[in-house]
């Protein structure tokens, strides 16, 4: 089927052209077209039973309030403010610019942590995870140390990160001092760590 | 009261847990289906579905009644879902050098399995899929789709006419491979 037929079928099956003008051809793609597409709507699967209640215990506690319902408590009712007070801010802001470059720079929202893993005899550990895209050669961990030990301190941006060593690049090795573990998809578990900066739940 | 999604995410904001309860009943099957079409994995999908929501709580103030809550919380489950089946492939390109091919991880069963639809699901582009799944299996009018996937209507409209064609390819070769 060329694009020019493909073009009409797609025109025919959104409605956007009317189905009594086409060719026997076209009639016999769109009974196809129907007929794949009847298969693909059946193949919808349903959320595993339980899942809300997952989902309604990891919430957070405590809402932030909203911004706009903030806002307009903060402002007064009357509108004559406007025009001095977006002044002000004008002038503030021009005043900031001005000084800004003197201003210390804000630490980095990352947080540190440290990983570390027991393997004496091994030669080489690194570290995969979802925040290097379980990319390997990226994260290599400094060791062993006389017991044995493997370690490496990565800054990690808020949020939730899965993670496994890979020894000597052919096992892979989960953490057993995390707290929590959660099954890869490959037969073994993945580790988690939790960073969190604020809000806590 | 029936209420509207709008309604039911106006009282989460208000503090009511019970309103966003009601809108994750509604909405689960519609991010999970997607999650775990994209992934192929039951954990992950579950996984993604739970972000997802659990984001959507977070941002809730920024949800704008006048669209569709499902339409809203797609576009967070479909980008939640196209970072972490990068991760995903990646490392299941990773899995197959360090140890040889695996099989994913087996899913419980499922009403109206089919192989074939599975098989040409799996071979079409991450970004066509998605198109797809939204317009066919969602229901989703181009518009939405578009909206979802932060994409132009016609990027939209060229991705879901892409996966049909495709769709259609597969499954013919498959049926007449069984004759």
């Amino acid at each position: 089927m060329n694009r020019e037929e493909s073009g009409r079928i797609h025109a025919l099956l959104d409605g956007e052209t009317d189905a009594t003008d086409c060719t026997p051809e076209e009639a016999a793609a769109m009974v196809r077209y129907r007929e794949s597409l009847a298969r693909l709507e059946k193949g919808r699967v349903r959320a595993p039973a339980g899942l809300v209640d997952g989902i309604m215990a990891g919430l957070p506690a405590i809402r932030r309030p909203r911004f706009r319902e903030w806002l307009e408590d903060f402002l007064p009712q009357r509108r004559q403010w406007a025009v001095p007070a977006l002044a002000g801010a004008f002038a503030m802001l021009v005043a900031l610019l001005g000084v800004w470059p003197l201003l210390p720079r804000a630490s980095d929202p990352g947080m540190l942590v440290h990983f570390q893993i027991h393997a004496p005899g091994a030669h080489q550990v690194e570290l995969l995870g979802d925040f290097n895209n379980w990319t390997p050669g990226t994260i290599q961990l400094r060791g062993p140390d006389a017991s044995g030990h493997w370690t490496a301190n990565i800054e990690l941006p808020e949020g939730r990160h899965e993670y496994q060593f890979l020894v000597d690049g052919k096992t892979w090795v989960t953490d057993p001092r995390a707290s929590t573990h959660r099954p890869d998809g490959f037969g073994r578990e993945n580790a988690v760590v939790e960073v969190c900066h604020e809000e806590r739940i | 009261m029936n209420a509207d999604d709008a309604q039911l995410a106006e009282r989460c904001c208000a503090g009511d847990s019970d309103a966003f309860a009601e809108l994750v009943r509604r909405n689960q099957d519609a991010v999970f289906n997607l999650a775990w079409r994209m992934t192929r994995n039951w954990h992950e999908a579950a996984d993604i579905t739970q972000d997802t929501f659990i984001r959507a709580y977070r941002k809730l103030s920024s949800y704008k009644p006048e669209f569709a809550f499902k339409n809203w919380v797609m576009s967070i489950g479909a980008n939640l879902t196209r970072n972490r089946f990068r991760s995903y492939s990646r490392r299941q390109r990773m899995e197959q050098t360090v140890a040889g091919m695996q099989d994913l991880e087996p899913m419980p069963a499922i009403e109206a399995h089919d192989e074939a639809l599975e098989a040409a699901l799996g071979r079409l582009p991450e970004s066509v899929r998605m198109a797809l799944i939204l317009k066919h299996m969602e229901g989703m009018s181009y518009e939405e789709v578009a909206r979802t996937l932060g994409i132009g209507l016609s990027a939209a409209k060229m991705r879901v006419a892409r996966g049909r064609d495709e769709l259609v390819r597969l499954l013919g070769e498959e049926r007449e491979r069984l004759k």
